[in-house]
């Protein structure tokens, strides 16, 4: 795995509230950029809300978040922009285009680097340059032949496809993933799985990824963070999590 | 990855065959804009035919100059000191204005509900109420309160019932539609359970349907105010008679004074309707920790309500029942013919002319096709001509303006995504909102009919102020139906190609547009056949549409001329009524 001793994210003290409820609580993490990390931990435990932070879909309330070298809250207009041009985020249900057609999808992946006339001409009239560039990439993905398909027209597993491949054309650096197999059988998570852990070791792109299914955590992911109640409980390899980490995570408190 | 990267790392698969680049979306575009240029060419780019001696800026600037010095007082300086006060007299009014209203819709609300069962497919026989409730919608207000008048006379009633006659059949078609479109497994239960039609559809589809009918209701509340306004222009002494004096004789600080009146009531029944709108599809909150073990008194004491919805029914029950006592009787008769005698001759004149002299029907077809060689053609074309001008001139406000109406876009966070902390932008993108949606709500507030009066004495008798009037008034209607389906629009795509740097515009053409396009048709089709009515009746201020030709032949006696030229825009309504159902079949499926 191409790791990188330079961080990805660093969290010092981090929490989030939403009113009284408290998200997040006094998180310190250091993730390196080419991680690839599964957090895990029961519904509710803040896993989403960790990846929308780190995804500045959220501004979190206190504490401090690098990404990179940058404190995120100190962050001009322009870099906040580069910084999500270079960030993507595949949440569960996909955020496809469900009116457009893969190709048009895929184009959507450099929104954020292209003006508005830009994007408009790419999605009417894309010309064949990019069309091979989009081609190739959903070629690599596994729905070469998808191209032209409207995204209503694909399957659940290939629609996970077409956003992998949204993401690869956008040239993203970190993928944070919001429980992307939560939905899908066995085989195909299996497959969504490798796909992630391939672009992971061969791009060298962080991959951050929330999980309800601990088996696929363990066997997928080098790092594990387990969170309950906002706050991390476990971070470490899945050679060191152990049955008593398990019911730390996952046993349901007796509310008698 | 770069692009050129990942050209180099993998032999590059053959690209499939590029399918011809159809789409029904952009063929719809294009085809409107064809349609826009049509339009452009029939109708002419002059903007303002005033005769040669009228300064068009000095009008302009008489009349829109006035807007920022209404007055409280009369203008006229004629007035006897009897004279009731300016603002009583416009006090009065516009209690005339809401009382007509309250009665209309006291009508068509049940026939509404009862004609909107019977066209739903719970009644057998909904085949044939169908088309009568086409016929009734199909033919606007103002053209039924000219059929009453002539039938029965100018009585304060026969305008009300003139008014709830369309009012019941859109409610009719909008309850059809709500009743056929509810497809719940509680109904399927309870028939499988063994319940009759009637009892399933009683208890199951009607409570289901019941806050969306109501809504409906309300919306339709506005527009009889709208509608009760206008009558104004036909002798009732609602505010419209007072805009209409005023403008004739050029008091423009009036009449600026009663138009703010008018904009101001519809507005608060416009916030009126939304609020109830609002708590309408919401739980009503349970304010009351009430013990498990109390009374089922108790429990019905302190049950989940909402208070405003309570408060709402009764002053709407109340204010209907005040408009059917109080104020001027409702049943007067001026004439000296006999009533059943009028009738009577009205129904005979209806009767085409040579049958009428010669009873030969054989002679109907050549008399209806030499008034449509004369006039109608083109009283259809230009009616059609106005009324699709009017609804894409709207349609391109709409589209443009509604980015900027959006509460989830027009944000310093659009669609809830952080960005740099800016108090400044914060409070431009707040103001900019703001701003444009209450623009909106003014631009629907007016009815078209005065907008249309106003903008002809600015620009001149011609097609184009029409065109605006219809525009600008269904700019406001579009704008509230089109930010309803942005607002509801549920993907999360727009928000994600935010997180990744997508700017508003780009999000709202590429993601937002897309998806709620065949929403967007629906409602633009639906309004089309509005613009139809409405580019009709305002032939009636002296341009050649089919209410031109109608008024004129009203004026004359000529009654089965007029329903002719009625029957031409029914016509042309039933067809656009027919292609829009099918179109809503087709984007549902």
């Amino acid at each position: 795995m191409p790791q990188s001793a330079r961080s990805a994210f660093q969290l010092t003290g981090l929490s989030k509230n939403f009113g009284t409820l408290e998200a997040l609580k006094d998180l310190h993490l250091d993730i390196k950029q080419g991680e690839r990390i599964a957090l895990i931990g029961p519904s509710g435990s803040g896993k989403s809300t960790l990846l929308r932070v780190l995804g500045v879909q959220l501004r979190h309330d206190i504490g401090s978040l690098k990404a990179g070298d940058l404190e995120i809250l100190d962050l001009s207009q322009n870099e906040l922009q580069n910084l999500r041009t270079r960030t993507a985020f595949i949440p569960q249900d996909l955020a496809l285009v469900s009116a457009l057609k893969v190709s048009q999808n895929v184009l959507l992946g450099k929104i954020g680097t292209r003006s508005t006339f830009k994007t408009l001409r790419q999605i009417l009239w894309p010309n064949t340059n990019e069309l091979e560039s989009v081609h190739q990439i959903l070629a690599r993905v596994g729905i070469g032949e998808k191209l032209f398909h409207s995204a209503r027209a694909l399957s659940g597993g290939q629609l996970q496809r077409v956003a992998i491949a949204r993401t690869l054309y956008q040239g993203a650096e970190t993928i944070l993933a919001d429980e992307p197999v939560s939905s899908i059988d066995p085989t195909r998570a299996h497959a969504l799985l490798s796909l992630l852990r391939e672009l992971n070791e061969q791009e060298g792109m962080t991959l951050l990824c929330s999980l309800h299914n601990l088996e696929y955590a363990r066997q997928y992911f080098p790092r594990l963070i387990g969170m309950r109640e906002g706050q991390v409980v476990f971070d470490g390899s899945p050679e060191s999590f152990s049955q008593v980490d398990f019911e730390n995570l996952y046993t349901l408190e007796n509310r008698e | 990855m770069s692009e050129t990267q990942q050209s180099s790392q993998t032999p590059l698969p053959s690209l499939p065959a590029r399918p011809w680049n159809w789409s029904w979306r952009r063929s719809t575009v294009l085809l409107f804009l064809l349609l826009f240029v049509a339009c452009c060419y029939e109708l002419g780019l002059d903007l303002i035919q005033l005769s040669a001696s009228a300064d068009p800026w000095k009008v302009t600037k008489d009349l829109f100059g006035a807007a920022f010095s209404p007055t409280l007082t009369d203008q006229s300086p004629s007035l006897p000191d009897s004279a009731p006060s300016f603002v009583s007299r416009i006090g009065k009014e516009l209690l005339t204005t809401i009382r007509y209203a309250f009665i209309a819709m006291s009508l068509a609300f049940p026939m509404g509900l009862l004609l909107g069962f019977l066209s739903s497919r719970y009644c057998p026989a909904h085949h044939f109420i169908k088309p009568i409730t086409v016929l009734m919608r199909s033919i606007h207000e103002l053209i039924w309160v000219m059929f009453f008048l002539a039938a029965i006379g100018d009585s304060p009633l026969a305008a009300c019932v003139a008014l709830s006659i369309p009012f019941a059949g859109s409610l009719a078609k909008v309850f059809s539609e709500l009743l056929d479109e509810h497809d719940s497994s509680a109904r399927a239960l309870l028939k499988y359970s063994g319940a009759g039609a009637l009892i399933t559809f009683l208890t199951s589809t009607l409570p289901s349907a019941w806050p969306n009918l109501l809504s409906y209701t309300l919306y339709r509340l506005e527009c009889a105010l709208r509608s009760s306004a206008v009558l104004g222009f036909i002798g009732y002494e609602t505010i419209g008679l007072s805009i209409l004096r005023s403008s004739e004789n050029l008091y423009f600080r009036e009449l600026w004074t009663e138009l703010y009146a008018l904009i101001a009531l519809i507005i608060l029944f416009d916030v009126w309707g939304a609020v109830i709108r609002k708590r309408l599809k919401l739980p009503a909150p349970d304010r009351h920790s009430v013990s498990p073990r109390a009374t089922v008194a108790t429990l019905k004491k302190h049950r989940p309500s909402w208070k405003f919805l309570h408060f709402s029914f009764w002053t709407l029950l109340l204010i209907t029942l005040c408009a059917w006592s109080f104020g001027e009787p409702l049943i007067q008769y001026h004439s000296h013919i006999p009533p059943s005698e009028r009738i009577a001759t009205f129904f005979q004149q209806l009767a085409p002319q040579p049958v009428r002299e010669n009873n030969q029907w054989s002679e109907a077809l050549p008399w209806a096709a030499q008034l449509w060689q004369t006039h109608g053609k083109e009283a259809l074309l230009t009616t059609l001509t106005l009324a699709t001008m009017a609804i894409l001139l709207a349609a391109i406000l709409a589209i443009s303006l509604l980015p900027l109406a959006s509460r989830a876009l027009a944000s310093h966070q659009p669609l809830g995504i952080p960005n740099h902390r800016n108090w400044f932008a914060q409070f431009s993108w707040s103001a900019l909102s703001f701003l444009v949606r209450v623009l909106i709500i003014v631009s629907r507030a007016i009815p078209e009919y005065i907008l249309a009066f106003l903008l002809v004495s600015v620009m001149g008798p011609h097609a184009w102020p029409l065109v605006f009037a219809i525009a600008i008034h269904n700019f406001g209607i579009l704008g509230r139906l089109w930010g309803e389906v942005l607002e509801n629009d549920t993907s999360k795509a727009p928000a994600t190609l935010r997180s990744i740097g997508g700017s508003r515009t780009s999000i709202y053409l590429s993601s937002l547009i897309p998806n709620i396009f065949s929403k967007l048709l629906l409602f633009l089709t639906y309004r089309w056949e509005t613009c139809v009515r409405e580019a009709t009746v305002l032939g009636m201020l002296g341009i050649s549409s089919l209410g031109y030709h109608i008024q004129l032949a009203e004026s004359a006696l000529h009654y089965d001329v007029m329903l002719f030229y009625v029957l031409l825009g029914t016509i042309s309504i039933y067809i656009a009524d027919v292609f829009h159902a099918k179109l809503r079949q087709r984007l549902r499926t």
